[in-house]
């Protein structure tokens, strides 16, 4: 199986997500980032992780996520790799044990995806369907595209999987699953997970590709009912804040590839001021 | 030292009296609001102004007051962590247009390359022909200042440029500080703030307007009143040959 180094610089469709998740030195990616952030001794032993079932490290609301993602935009994906595990009744018995290996032994090789999760996720696909923009925005489009390119600046390698990319619109759709998708608790997420980023890394992939994204939208719906959709795009000041956050990174990861050199924290005593909620 | 693009433009609205003061009349208000529709509206405004109209009104207001053209107030004035600036080749050109001083220059002290090195903006007051002598400012201060340290500063790479840059707008704080309307320039900001300055937006990462997009989406024209800020307000009256807008009592 080819890596996803071995694919030229564009956009590309199909690429198999254990290819695209594959973990390279000096490749550029948001979860790439985030390693930096933390220091470049993390980022280094996360590649280095040889091995590491990224999938199998999946919290259950990634997976749930995911499985969404595939159920709304790869229905043909879904049936084929997904399947709705029933209810095997008390799993503290011998007897419901039994009956779920036997059914998992049937269904070696597919992702379980519960009945309680599955009735979820069909009704935020209604919901989804039942909002005239959020409708409207997955039409037309292409799910999953892969994109990679060189850094301008550092020539470092980068790349970047949309969930949806219109391209007559030059609109690209984030659906994310949430239990609030109101505006304050969204803007804390986009804050916490780093959304500015991913958007900025977004742009300059589709960009460097020949192509340009306008419009750059969340989707959010909410697990539970009555699974209320928001429509979220951010501000250009922060898309900024996003695009030096990628620059600085990428520039911290070319000099740590060019000296080979991996620190973790700073070698000095640091005077520890508590956080302003706790003053 | 001055910006030829900018003094073109203060040079274009030479009497401040026909801008329009966004915020001295109800009528101002209202034209400028339209104005600033316009403007937002355009991919060519830098991104801290598109769709962003009451951000245009701020630079309506400002070319109002430094008798600018709202175009080059827009790309001459930066938000540096919050806080609006001035571009330096702006005030410069901004002191120079005045009519009241002789155009800024410079005089170097101290040997290049060394700590001594420096200057002082020079003009000359036209009214009384007193020389206006500047504060000295030299590569030491830029040093025990902090400036000429932080990481991707311009002292580094261009100090003959920085030194005349933050000669002239101490001499503006000094001799007219009015032009200024108080504010500081941009790379003075950079320089006194604990963060370094953000890159700027490729002009590929601007993002398009949501509005239009819903439109698009929903099928139907966008509205146009969809992203201004509603008023009561009585229609005005506009000049058929100037596009000026005639207060009501002035009409009637």
């Amino acid at each position: 199986m080819k890596t996803i180094l071995e694919y030229p610089n564009g956009i590309h469709k199909a690429v198999p997500h254990d290819v695209y998740h594959g973990r390279h030195l000096g490749l550029v990616s948001k979860t790439a980032i985030e390693q930096v952030d933390r220091s470049p001794a993390h980022y280094r032993a996360w590649v280095d992780a040889v091995g590491d079932d990224e999938a199998g490290r999946h919290t259950p609301a990634k997976h749930f996520g995911g499985a969404w993602h595939c159920s709304l935009l790869e229905p043909e994906r879904f049936a084929r790799t997904y399947v709705v595990e029933p209810n095997h009744g008390d799993l503290r018995t011998k007897a419901a044990k039994a009956a779920r290996d036997e059914w998992r032994a049937a269904h070696e090789g597919m992702t379980y995806v519960s009945d309680d999760d599955m009735a979820a996720m069909t009704a935020m696909t209604a919901a989804v369907r039942a909002n005239p923009l959020a409708a409207r925005m997955l039409e037309d489009g292409e799910p999953e595209l892969t994109v990679l390119w060189n850094d301008p600046e550092t020539g470092l390698r980068c790349k970047t999987r949309t969930d949806y990319y219109v391209r007559n619109r030059r609109m690209a759709v984030d659906l994310k699953s949430a239990d609030d998708a109101s505006y304050e608790a969204f803007r804390r997420s986009a804050a916490k997970f780093g959304y500015h980023t991913t958007d900025a890394l977004y742009r300059a992939g589709f960009g460097a590709a020949g192509e340009r994204i306008d419009h750059y939208v969340f989707v959010v719906v909410e697990k539970s009912p009555p699974h209320g959709v928001a429509l979220y795009s951010l501000h250009a000041d922060d898309i900024q804040k996003g695009h030096a956050h990628v620059v600085d990174a990428t520039l911290k990861l070319s000099e740590c590839m060019r000296n080979d050199a991996w620190p973790a924290y700073p070698v000095t005593i640091q005077t520890l001021v508590l956080p302003p909620w706790a003053a | 030292m001055a910006n030829d693009t900018a003094s073109t433009a203060l040079a274009a609205a030479e009497d401040p009296s026909k801008s329009i003061s966004a915020f001295s009349s109800q009528s101002n208000f209202v034209a400028a609001q339209r104005m600033a529709r316009a403007l937002a509206e355009s991919s060519l405004v830098p991104v801290a102004y598109q769709n962003n109209i009451p951000n245009v009104l701020i630079a309506i207001e400002l070319s109002a007051r430094v008798a600018a053209s709202v175009f080059a107030v827009m790309q001459n004035l930066d938000i540096i962590h919050g806080t609006p600036s001035w571009r330096a080749k702006f005030l410069i050109a901004t002191v120079n247009a005045c009519g009241r001083f002789t155009s800024l220059r410079w005089r170097f002290v101290g040997v290049e390359g060394t700590d001594s090195w420096g200057c002082r903006a020079v003009a000359k007051e036209i009214a009384t022909g007193e020389e206006c002598l500047g504060p000295l400012v030299t590569i030491a201060m830029a040093k025990s200042e902090g400036w000429a340290t932080k990481s991707g500063s311009k002292w580094k790479t261009m100090p003959e440029l920085m030194l005349c840059y933050r000669s002239a707008a101490f001499w503006t704080r000094l001799f007219a500080p009015e032009l200024s309307l108080g504010m500081s320039t941009s790379d003075e900001m950079s320089d006194i703030s604990e963060q370094a300055p953000l890159p700027t937006l490729p002009a590929s990462l601007v993002p398009g307007s949501t509005k239009d997009l819903e439109a698009e989406l929903l099928g139907k024209e966008r509205p146009a009143a969809a992203t201004a800020v509603t008023l009561e307000m009585p229609p005005l009256d506009v000049h058929p040959d100037t596009g000026e807008v005639v207060p009501p009592e002035a009409a009637q």
